[in-house]
């Protein structure tokens, strides 16, 4: 049998990757290794510079202005190096892109660059209390004024980086008298503004990871409207889209690869001739084996221009649910002491289940992709042609 | 080196084309549906020979067609799809055999179309385990070898081995000593006796090889080419499960799509629509698993024999799911014999059992996954 001739190169991505090994090599030492978070963004920015990040965004906004193969390529050399990349995932991944497809010119001039630059960290104000998996819900009600603003009122919750953050894009209700999904706009909220508090959300770790974010009587600007009042969730389709690759690729991110959880069965030697405990192990390394591998493979999609498909969110619940039985296996294989006081998979078995319904819950996830890709009738929707104000949700709020 | 990801896409997808039209001129479900009632085990050998398949991943300077891994896994997908009965990863398995020992008659048997049988053995994945061989709940050691005056003998029971009844000449792992070696052996000399079974799915060619002092001619092979022969095994079983969890979702989604109940389409309930995207899932988590086989063989012994036997547990896990969750989908017509879904049933209630079977493959990825761990903490 000959040799596999997939996914050769051209020169010009020769050229490109050698020169990202090279700049990597000579400052990869220069990296943080601690979690702080300034260090951080400023690493992240170096990348930026370097050409390394922010490889697709347009040039005159500081991007590379390259494709989708040399964003490939320097994604995968920054994990060939073992370095930290991205911390900014809210600007950089999600609103970053979404902007660079959806904001008016003076936007993008506003944004983008303060993004690149690592100066102005970006949240995303989408899920409320009353509105998770079905986010066409949100109650948070923006009305219109004569001055030509606009004053925002509601609650937004699950918010990473809300506390450190210059800007939230928010989605928002602008009319409750049309359909759920035609009367949302996106605002971009200046965190600092006056009505805008931040709470902490303590999770089942005891730390608060995540923000509730409360408007009250937050006035913005027209100008702060993206893509039109009214076309809010074809923004926000946009932006979870780039989420969804984003959490897709970023497997490797969460540490969750199946070697993490042999290295620490070795406490065990003896488990090596342990014929149940390695049936059971195997049972979990099928899942996260395979979704490792389908990262890497996706990235080389990616990089030669393929749109990711809606049914890599199947990844997240493979990952998490195999990741979830891990935890399950190393306790039972190695005792209480997986779950001490700051033991790495406390913190595992801590963040899993929130995990599972992040960016979507698994059963909406697999309604979404049942219809999406498989083609499937969707289930009736009773709110779906009425005004969202005689919905009993809308009704209500 | 030429061309893009996309243009071997394209290439890939060409042979799947061709493969498909192919088998779609013959209706195998309703063979195995006739086979099954007359209790006969079917072929489709002559139709094989037709598309070039036996000698697909023979070079072609010896009358192949230079077939890599990926060519192979599409193949076999699509002939599985079709639920065509043949028992490729046998044939391929033995006759890649004679070719890496460069035996001299290698061009006649291609040009013969010559039906190959491999019996498939795992090296061993726990310190102390041997070779082991067999269906599942056997875990059986390999033949012994022994030299004679003008030649080599083996003595042993090599069971379930797919495609041996109609083989013209059987390929064996047998242990020299303590020393595993590959084997020729053809099944008309004396010592050799074959006993074709027939075990619940009638696309399965399969028998029982009983060796008494059975002459055989030795193949000059390293270790490291045998492990690799069970790789290649499991990885070929992976591939044939995507085909047939692919098939089995097609029928589902047709059906589910289709059948009116309750005042709406099945397809529209949450209950049938999860399980669709179940199937979707492990279908996708194999062709992960294949993928990575086929980049893996050639660079890097220890990546192929993990994606190999991840590969047949996913595939494994596919087909356990697809072939019940069929049947279940279209309710109690679908467990007739009438439908088209229990035959998929039948074929992985069978093949699930072979070549140590999917739970001992479990056992497998595991230990795998371990040493691993235990190699690099060691360097």
């Amino acid at each position: 049998m000959r040799d596999p001739q997939l996914n050769p190169e051209t020169a010009a991505d020769d050229g490109f990757r050698a020169a990202a090994r090279r700049w990597l090599a000579e400052h990869s030492s220069q990296a943080p290794t601690t979690g702080d978070r300034d260090e951080l963004i400023a690493w992240q920015t170096r990348l930026v510079e370097a050409g390394l990040l922010g490889v697709m965004w347009p040039r005159e906004y500081g991007g590379g202005g390259l494709g989708h193969r040399e964003a490939a390529i320097a994604q995968e050399e920054i994990e060939r190096a073992g370095v930290p990349g991205v911390f900014d995932v809210l600007g950089m991944e999600i609103f970053g892109p979404t902007f660079v497809l959806e904001a008016g010119s003076e936007q993008k001039q506003r944004y983008l660059p303060g993004i690149l630059r690592g100066e102005e960290l970006w949240c995303q104000l989408f899920s409320e209390p009353a509105a998770g998996s079905d986010l066409a819900g949100v109650r948070t009600r923006a009305r219109h004024t004569e001055q030509g603003t606009w004053v925002v009122n509601g609650q937004k919750v699950w918010t990473t980086n809300a506390q450190f953050a210059s800007f939230g894009a928010a989605l928002v209700r602008t009319d409750p008298d049309v359909p759920k999904h035609a009367g949302l706009t996106l605002i971009v909220i200046p965190m600092d503004a006056p009505g805008v508090s931040v709470r902490g959300l303590r999770q089942i770790s005891g730390k608060a990871e995540f923000n509730e974010v409360f408007l009250d009587d937050v006035e913005v600007p027209d100008a702060n409207v993206i893509g039109g009042v009214g076309h809010g969730w074809a923004v926000a389709m946009r932006a979870l889209m780039f989420e969804r690759s984003s959490m897709a690729l970023s497997g490797e991110g969460m540490n969750l690869r199946i070697e993490r959880f042999a290295n620490a069965l070795r406490a065990r030697p003896d488990l090596r001739h342990d014929r149940d405990a390695l049936h059971r192990l195997g049972d979990i390394a099928v899942e996260l084996l395979a979704v490792a591998e389908g990262s890497a493979q996706m990235v080389k999609r990616l990089r030669d221009g393929e749109a990711p498909s809606p049914a890599v969110g199947l990844n997240k619940v493979t990952l998490v649910n195999a990741a979830m039985r891990g935890c399950d296996l190393l306790g039972e294989l190695l005792g209480p002491d997986v779950l001490a006081p700051g033991s790495e998979w406390t913190e595992a078995v801590s963040f899993l289940p929130g995990m599972r319904s992040a960016g979507g819950t698994e059963e909406v996830l697999r309604n979404n992709i049942g219809e999406r890709v498989l083609g499937l009738p969707p289930e009736p929707r009773p709110d779906k042609n009425v005004p969202f104000s005689s919905l009993l949700a809308g009704g209500a709020a | 080196m030429s061309g893009t990801t996309t243009e071997a896409g394209d290439l890939l997808a060409e042979l799947r084309a061709a493969i498909t039209a192919a088998m779609s001129r013959s209706d195998f479900v309703a063979s195995a549906r006739e086979d099954t009632d007359t209790g006969v085990v079917g072929s489709c050998w002559e139709l094989a020979r037709s598309l070039d398949l036996p000698a697909a991943l023979v070079a072609e300077q010896h009358g192949g067609l230079g077939f890599g891994p990926a060519e192979a896994i599409v193949c076999l997908e699509e002939c599985a799809r079709s639920l065509a009965p043949i028992c490729l990863p046998s044939h391929w398995g033995g006759l890649r055999l004679l070719e890496a020992a460069g035996e001299p008659d290698l061009d006649q048997l291609v040009a013969d179309a010559a039906q190959l049988a491999f019996a498939p053995a795992r090296p061993p994945v726990i310190a102390g385990e041997p070779w082991l061989q067999g269906a599942a709940g056997e875990r059986a050691p390999l033949p012994k070898a022994a030299r004679r005056n003008d030649g080599w003998s083996i003595d042993g029971t090599l069971r379930w081995v797919a495609g041996a009844s109609r083989a013209d000449a059987l390929v064996l792992i047998a242990l020299e000593g303590e020393t595993p070696t590959a084997f020729r052996v053809s099944p008309g000399d004396p010592g050799v006796t074959l006993t074709s079974v027939v075990r619940f799915d009638h696309t399965t060619d399969l028998a029982h090889v009983r060796l008494g002092d059975a002459p055989a001619t030795p193949l000059e092979l390293a270790e490291d080419e045998l492990a690799r022969s069970w790789a290649l095994h499991q990885a070929m079983l992976g591939a044939e499960g995507i085909g047939i969890t692919r098939r089995c979702l097609e029928m589902s989604l047709a059906h589910a799509r289709e059948r009116y109940a309750f005042g709406r389409t099945i397809g529209s309930f949450q209950a049938i629509k999860h399980r669709l995207v179940e199937m979707l899932r492990l279908v996708e988590m194999t062709e992960n698993c294949t993928t990575w086989f086929a980049d893996a063989w050639n660079e890097d012994l220890d990546d192929t024999m993990l994606a190999g036997v991840a590969a047949r547990v996913a595939g494994d896990r596919a087909q356990q799911h697809a072939t019940s969750s069929n049947i279940f989908v279209h309710g109690g017509m679908g467990a007739t014999w009438e439908h088209d879904a229990p035959y998929f049933y039948r074929r992985f209630q069978l093949r699930r059992l072979l070549a140590l079977g999917t739970e001992e493959a479990l056992v497998e990825l595991g230990a795998r996954v371990l040493d691993r761990s235990w190699e690099t903490a060691d360097v």
